[in-house]
């Protein structure tokens, strides 16, 4: 990844930084929350708030590490806002349609994909989910993603090892 | 890091290379691991590739800064307050100023107290009545326009007792004129 650049009162090079690791914020958004218009919210939440912390904001790690603890905050928080777990909602995701101007073969296409993808996130507990997928978009070391969770470094690498082996049994099942 | 997770954590930094990595390169059970890391990243890509980054920094609003961190939006609130205060200054000296008043109070001074005409016509003479009391009077109007009717009257009566008395002394002076001349 490319080194970040710093954020300062800056609206230009800010919105760069959005450009640059916004796919990846919302990525991880809408995987752990399974609802597009929430994780959109979401995501715009995490640049606003990484907008008004720029003058403490210092380049510990990479930038989109710390633009996914502050949106893996937010979901929890939200969560526990609302008392309830961090799970997906199935009915949600089958309204993940793309949008009406695509082409009905993309558009078959994309929803098969998005449908394959929840049923994938559905084999893997919360936890799971949030190692692999903090894994991913923010190209986290383990041990990073144990201080996020935060757990024992053991205890995040054995969520990881189950969550693959989980989605090896997925893979195994649904191969023709 | 202690050594018992060494071995695993190498293994599933492995699997979950962002890297590519040869398959024949791994052991039976990190490859096991890696086809399912596979499998999630290519499903979460897929997913990704209708993401608009430029849409999306265009949506997110930045919040403005608060009122004190903008200088110039102080110096105008500061601007305005400033000349909120010299116009309450100016009102208020305006007000204790005004000749409506004044002749208001002196009009009220002189009037009989018995007279009750114009008691329930005097304004009342407070240098802190507002602007809007100071609006036209019509009390006060008919007021001063019977006071200037009855002046007028006084100065009429005189006028007409001077040309009488006149009149009387030109006769006299006549008769007297008269008198002297033998005539009468």
């Amino acid at each position: 990844m490319t080194a970040p650049p710093p954020l300062k009162s800056d609206v230009v090079r800010f919105t760069d930084w959005v450009q640059l690791h916004g796919r990846a914020v919302h990525g991880y958004l809408r995987a752990m929350v399974g609802q597009e218009a929430e994780a959109e919210d979401l995501a715009q939440d995490v640049f606003r708030r990484a907008w008004k912390a720029r003058e403490r904001y210092t380049e510990q790690g990479t930038a989109r590490a710390y633009l996914l603890r502050i949106a893996d905050r937010l979901v929890f928080d939200r969560a526990r806002q609302e008392h309830r777990e961090v799970t997906l909602d199935q009915p949600a995701w089958d309204y993940l349609e793309p949008a009406a101007d695509h082409d009905p073969a993309e558009q078959l296409q994309q929803t098969e994909t998005r449908r394959q993808l929840a049923t994938a996130l559905e084999q893997l507990t919360p936890v799971q989910r949030r190692v692999l997928l903090l894994r991913y978009y923010g190209q986290l070391s383990f041990a990073e993603i144990a201080e996020t969770i935060p757990c024992p470094l053991s205890t995040a690498l054995s969520h990881c090892r189950r969550g693959l082996l989980a989605l090896r049994h997925l893979l195994a099942e649904t191969a023709p | 890091m202690s050594d018992p997770h060494a071995s695993e954590l190498h293994e599933l930094e492995r699997a979950t290379s962002i890297a590519p990595v040869a398959p024949a390169e791994l052991d039976p059970e990190t490859a096991q691991l890696r086809e399912g890391w596979l499998r999630l990243t290519q499903l979460l890509d897929a997913a990704d590739e209708a993401w608009d980054s430029q849409a999306f920094a265009h949506q997110i609003e930045l919040p403005k800064p608060a009122l004190w961190q903008r200088p110039l939006a102080l110096c105008g609130a500061l601007a305005a307050s400033l000349l909120v205060c010299a116009l309450a200054a100016w009102l208020h000296s305006a007000r204790t100023n005004d000749p409506t008043t004044l002749r208001n109070t002196s009009v009220a001074q002189v009037e009989p107290p018995e007279q009750p005409q114009a008691s329930e016509v005097t304004a009342p003479a407070n240098s802190t009545m507002s602007h809007e009391e100071l609006a036209w009077d019509d009390t006060l109007d008919e007021r001063l326009t019977n006071l200037h009717g009855a002046l007028a009257t006084v100065r009429g009566s005189s006028f007409m007792n001077d040309s009488r008395m006149s009149v009387l002394s030109t006769q006299l002076r006549q008769i007297a004129t008269e008198i002297e001349a033998g005539s009468l």
